[in-house]
């Protein structure tokens, strides 16, 4: 049974028909990777699995069922780490508020966390005083902490210096290969290739094309996806 | 032809100039100062105009040496100041002949009255002394020698005293219920229960009588203060006042 | 001709009854007003900003009101107009200091609605999206993490206000409320000087002043988040609401 399944979602921003009728599962352990051109949808499709966005026509299932708070993780572009709270909190912040967890169980699983992402010794630290790159792997933290079924990610590394990307990445690679469900928008195609189950291409609100990485660079059948392929080598 | 008209002309000019620069001596214009609140001596109509008795006085009054009155308004306890910083050249305002005032300006008398406990018709509160104003309510002008006397009694006996910018706002407490009492003069509720009929009462009359003088600077005594004195004794001689007092319903006697 | 200054009006005035407690009244007049206005006018710029018609409307009609009258009329109106509407209000449990109160609050309200909805909107987007994504019901996301980052960039206009609120109390006395300024001008009427008594009362308010100035210098130092204190952060800011018309 998959995990995140979305039925022809469909989303209006006033005139313009951003979602048209897409349908998209992952399992268990999967990692799907979405590309496309900006304006195709996948920003809107991911926030919509998340339950940021409620879609005009279709829906979105986990396991069958409505999601619940926090059980869908989302790691976004510009971090969103929460400005009035050290790294520390931040991570806590979702155990505490959203699961009612005592403080001291919270700061234990979320000073592992931190360790997990490699960032345990900037803890007390505010987003202001952290890299970019240090900030986004707390948000991957915070996320991961409340042990959701699935983490989306929508274009992590685009907001980071280049030197700073690879340290995030390691981090995504290091937790698809435990099998975590993952579905993440990237331009990062070496991380596609090296973890992604399947990549998905997007264009103009519809998915295009799907393939397991290999056959999907190698050997893409869509022309829109050879002709956005080639604009990002 | 022209150095005759010029000369003319500046001679003219000059004498102008003389005439209006000498200080308190046939001044065209007299500035005088008052706190409109205070009906029917001053108050204001609602266009703004200040009207009432003083002013029809200072007209009248400017009069007798041929000049004209200007009114000027300031609030109840700038006016001596007022005075003293050359703002105008008198001050008419219902205002009491008192030692401290007449320690700082000269004074001209020009009408008696008495002070009065307003209460509300039918006297509800049953007063009819000021020390049974003992527990009540009291509202008074702020600035005033009405304030000070009930400063003083209320450190004796003890009520509640509210101090308000115009004397009409005072009065206008007892006509909302929530002054028991307000302390002002015969002539402010003779104009009073005029304006509202039936709704206010005088609880009780002080024995002893004031006086409302005309002050101007002690400088200017030789000058307008004798213009001045000469001019309400003569507005008092040929019924100016008594028909003032009549106009505004004032009691003529006051003026005798 | 210079009077020369009575210096002993001057401290009798400044260490006298009636200022010592005007200046209490004064303090404690803004201090309630504040805190009052600060709760109506939080309610009131949550309603500006709410995704309900019916809410925008409520605030907008109760801003356009209570800026657009002078706080001289509305002291006016709670004091000389209510009791015409309920006796109830001219009774003495009605006192001068609880009808200001109202009307100051009120007014202030209206005021401090725009400052907080500017410091509600300021906040970064995203950082309630990211409650969201969390689970945070939108009560814990304002609680938690908007509100105190809206707290941070209002606190210099509120700062303002409170200064601004400080003088407005003076208007007080025209309802009998005996405060400061009241006290001054009695003074000033008794005995026919205005430099001594007035730069008493000067004092006084530069006093209270000054101390506010400390406790918003600490407020703000609180509310940077920064594990080194101490170091100026780039805040943004949003600029004073004018007080010339009022």
């Amino acid at each position: 049974m998959s995990v995140l399944r979305a039925y022809d979602l469909t989303k209006w921003y006033g005139d313009l028909e951003v979602l048209r009728g897409v349908t998209f599962e992952v399992e268990p352990g999967e990692v799907k990777v979405i590309i496309g051109p900006s304006g195709s949808g996948k920003s809107t499709l991911l926030r919509c699995l998340a339950r940021l966005e409620e879609p005009d026509r279709g829906e979105v299932s986990l396991e069958g069922r409505q999601p619940g708070p926090g059980e869908v993780g989302m790691v976004f572009q510009r971090f969103n780490l929460f400005q009035n709270m050290t790294a520390l909190q931040n991570v806590m912040c979702g155990l505490v508020e959203v699961q009612r967890q005592p403080k001291e169980a919270a700061r234990a699983a979320a000073l592992e966390f931190l360790d997990r992402v490699g960032v345990a010794d900037k803890a007390s630290q505010y987003p202001d005083e952290l890299s970019g790159g240090q900030q986004q792997r707390v948000a991957i933290a915070r996320a991961l902490v409340m042990k959701p079924k699935a983490m989306l990610f929508d274009e992590p590394t685009s907001a980071l210096d280049v030197e700073l990307v690879r340290e995030v990445l390691d981090v995504m690679e290091s937790l698809a290969r435990e099998k975590t469900t993952m579905v993440v928008v990237t331009h990062e195609m070496r991380f596609a290739q090296n973890v992604a189950s399947s990549v998905l291409m997007m264009d103009e609100g519809r998915i295009v094309e799907e393939a397991p990485p290999d056959a999907f660079f190698s050997a893409p059948k869509e022309d829109r996806t050879r002709r956005f392929l080639a604009l990002v080598e | 032809m022209r150095r005759i008209a010029i000369a003319l002309v500046g001679a003219a000019v000059a004498v102008a100039v003389l005439a209006a620069g000498a200080s308190g001596r046939a001044a065209a214009t007299f500035k005088w100062c008052t706190d409109p609140t205070f009906p029917p001596m001053e108050y204001t109509t609602t266009s703004g105009k200040i009207v009432g008795f003083d002013a029809d006085m200072a007209v009248a009054l400017a009069k007798t040496w041929g000049g004209t009155a200007v009114a000027s308004k300031t609030a109840f306890p700038g006016l001596i100041p007022a005075l003293n910083a050359k703002k105008c050249d008198a001050v008419i305002s219902g205002i009491f002949i008192t030692p401290d005032r007449t320690k700082q300006a000269g004074v001209v008398s020009y009408m008696h009255t008495h002070r009065v406990l307003i209460v509300k018709a039918g006297n509800p509160k049953s007063i009819h002394s000021p020390n049974q104003l003992k527990g009540l309510v009291v509202a008074v002008q702020t600035g005033t020698k009405y304030e000070e006397y009930l400063k003083a009694l209320k450190a004796k006996i003890g009520f509640t005293l509210q101090s308000y910018p115009g004397d009409n706002d005072a009065v206008a407490q007892v006509l909302l219920g929530r002054a028991d009492a307000v302390l002002t003069q015969d002539t402010s509720f003779a104009f009073q229960a005029k304006a509202h009929p039936g709704k206010i009462a005088v609880g009780f009359t002080f024995a002893a009588s004031d006086q409302f003088g005309i002050y101007y600077r002690k400088a200017d005594a030789a000058a307008l203060g004798q213009q001045i004195k000469d001019g309400v004794a003569r507005l008092r001689v040929i019924g100016t006042l008594a028909k003032l007092a009549a106009k505004y319903k004032i009691p003529v006697n006051t003026v005798k | 001709m210079v009077a020369s200054f009575d210096s002993h009006l001057f401290w009798s005035a400044l260490t006298s009854g009636p200022y010592w407690r005007g200046a209490l009244t004064a303090l404690e007049l803004t201090a309630v007003s504040l805190g009052t206005a600060l709760l109506i006018g939080f309610f009131v710029a949550l309603g500006a900003l709410s995704r309900r018609r019916s809410a925008r409307s409520a605030s907008w009609i109760y801003n356009w009101l209570f800026r657009a009258t002078p706080t001289l009329l509305q002291l006016y109106f709670v004091w000389d107009v209510l009791p015409t509407l309920w006796s109830g209000f001219a009774q003495s449990w009605f006192t001068p200091f609880m009808a200001a109160w109202i009307a100051l609050s009120l007014n202030e309200a209206a005021y401090l609605s725009e400052i907080i909805r500017s410091g509600l909107m300021s906040v970064d987007p995203g950082q309630e999206l990211a409650g969201r994504a969390l689970g945070m019901s939108d009560r814990r996301i304002l609680q938690r993490i908007i509100v105190p980052q809206a707290i941070r960039i209002a606190i210099p206009p509120i700062g303002n206000e409170f200064i601004t609120l400080l003088k407005l109390t003076s208007l007080a006395s025209i309802i009998s409320l005996h405060e400061l300024l009241t006290a001054a001008n009695q003074l000033t009427a008794a005995r026919f000087q205005y430099t001594e008594p007035l730069l008493a009362a000067l004092v006084y308010y530069l006093v209270i002043v000054s101390i506010l100035m400390v406790v918003q210098a600490r407020l703000e130092r609180r509310f940077t988040w920064t594990s080194r204190r101490g170091r100026g952060l780039a805040a943004r800011t949003i600029p004073a609401i004018s007080h010339d018309a009022r």
